[in-house]
C-alpha cells in the first residue's frame, strides 16, 4: 500500500523524483530510427533537385517518385518496429519536412528554373540549392538524435 | 515548505498520479509522445491486467489517451499522456521537489 500524499516524507519524495528521472528515458533505438528516416527524407529531396539538373524532368520525377515509395515503406517499417515515439519527434519531423518542402517549392525550384531559362545554371548553384533543401530535415534529425542523447 | 497561499506542498500532490504503478506509467509516458502498451508493461514490470486497470483510472481522469490500432493482423495499443496529464505530472513533480527540500517528516 502507498502512503497517502498527506504522509509523504522528504526521503519518499526524493525516491519518487529519482524514479521519474530513471523512467522517462524512452527508447534511444526508436529515436535513431526516426532520425534516420528524417535524414533519408532530406537526402531524397536534395537528390531530386540534383536529378532535375542531371536528367530530363520526366526521369527526375520518376526517380523521385520511386524514392518516395521507398521512404513510405521505411516509415511503415518504423511504425511496425518502434515501440515508442520519442518526445517531440513527430513535431520535429513535421517541421523539418514542411520547411524543406517550402524551401524547395518557393525558393530553390523557382531560382533554378529561372536560371535554366537564361542558361546561367551552374553546378555550385544546383548543389547549394540541394543543400538548402536538405538542411531543415537534417537539422530536425540532429535535434531528434540530440534530444535522445541528452536524456 | 509552505506555498504563497500558506498551504503545504503536500496539498499539491496529485492523488491519482501518486499511486506507485500510476506514477511509473506517467513517468514513462512523460518521456515520449506515445508508447506501446507492451513497452510500458515491460518497462515498469507489471502484468497486462494491472497495467490495464491503472491505465483505465488514468484515462478516466483525462490524464492518458489510449489509441488502438493494428500492425498487420496483430492488435496494438498505444498510450500517450494528455496535456492535462502532463501538467498534472509536472505539478506533482514540483510538489515532490518542494517536499524533498524539507528536512523534518511531512505528515
Amino acid at each position: 500500500m502507498t502512503d497517502p500524499p498527506s504522509r509523504v516524507t522528504p526521503e519518499q519524495a526524493r525516491q519518487q523524483l529519482q524514479e521519474a528521472a530513471a523512467r522517462s528515458l524512452g527508447s534511444p533505438r526508436d529515436g535513431r530510427l526516426y532520425a534516420a528516416f528524417t535524414v533519408c527524407a532530406g537526402v531524397t529531396m536534395a537528390l531530386g533537385i540534383v536529378l532535375l539538373h542531371l536528367v530530363s524532368v520526366t526521369a527526375a520525377v520518376v526517380a523521385t517518385a520511386g524514392a518516395v515509395v521507398l521512404l513510405s515503406a521505411f516509415l511503415m517499417w518504423i511504425g511496425r518496429t518502434a515501440r515508442t515515439v520519442p518526445r517531440r519527434t513527430r513535431t520535429l519531423m513535421q517541421v523539418g519536412a514542411t520547411a524543406s518542402t517550402v524551401v524547395m517549392l518557393m525558393v530553390v525550384t523557382p531560382l533554378l528554373t529561372m536560371s535554366s531559362l537564361d542558361g546561367t545554371t551552374s553546378w555550385p548553384m544546383v548543389l547549394a540549392g540541394a543543400v538548402a533543401v536538405a538542411a531543415p530535415n537534417l537539422i530536425a534529425a540532429v535535434l531528434i538524435e540530440r534530444s535522445m542523447a541528452t536524456r | 515548505m509552505t506555498e504563497a497561499d500558506g498551504r503545504h506542498a503536500r496539498h499539491r500532490l496529485d492523488e491519482i498520479v501518486h499511486a506507485p504503478v500510476r506514477f511509473s506509467i506517467v513517468a514513462v509516458l512523460a518521456g515520449v509522445d506515445e508508447a506501446e502498451f507492451a513497452f510500458v508493461r515491460d518497462t515498469i514490470e507489471v502484468s497486462d491486467s494491472v497495467l490495464s486497470k491503472h491505465v483505465s483510472r488514468l484515462e478516466d481522469a483525462g490524464y492518458v489517451s489510449v489509441r488502438k490500432g493494428h500492425v498487420g493482423k496483430r492488435p496494438r495499443t498505444w498510450l500517450a499522456l494528455t496535456t492535462s496529464g502532463r501538467q498534472a505530472f509536472e505539478r506533482h513533480l514540483a510538489a515532490l521537489r518542494t517536499i524533498a527540500g524539507d528536512d523534518p517528516l511531512v505528515t
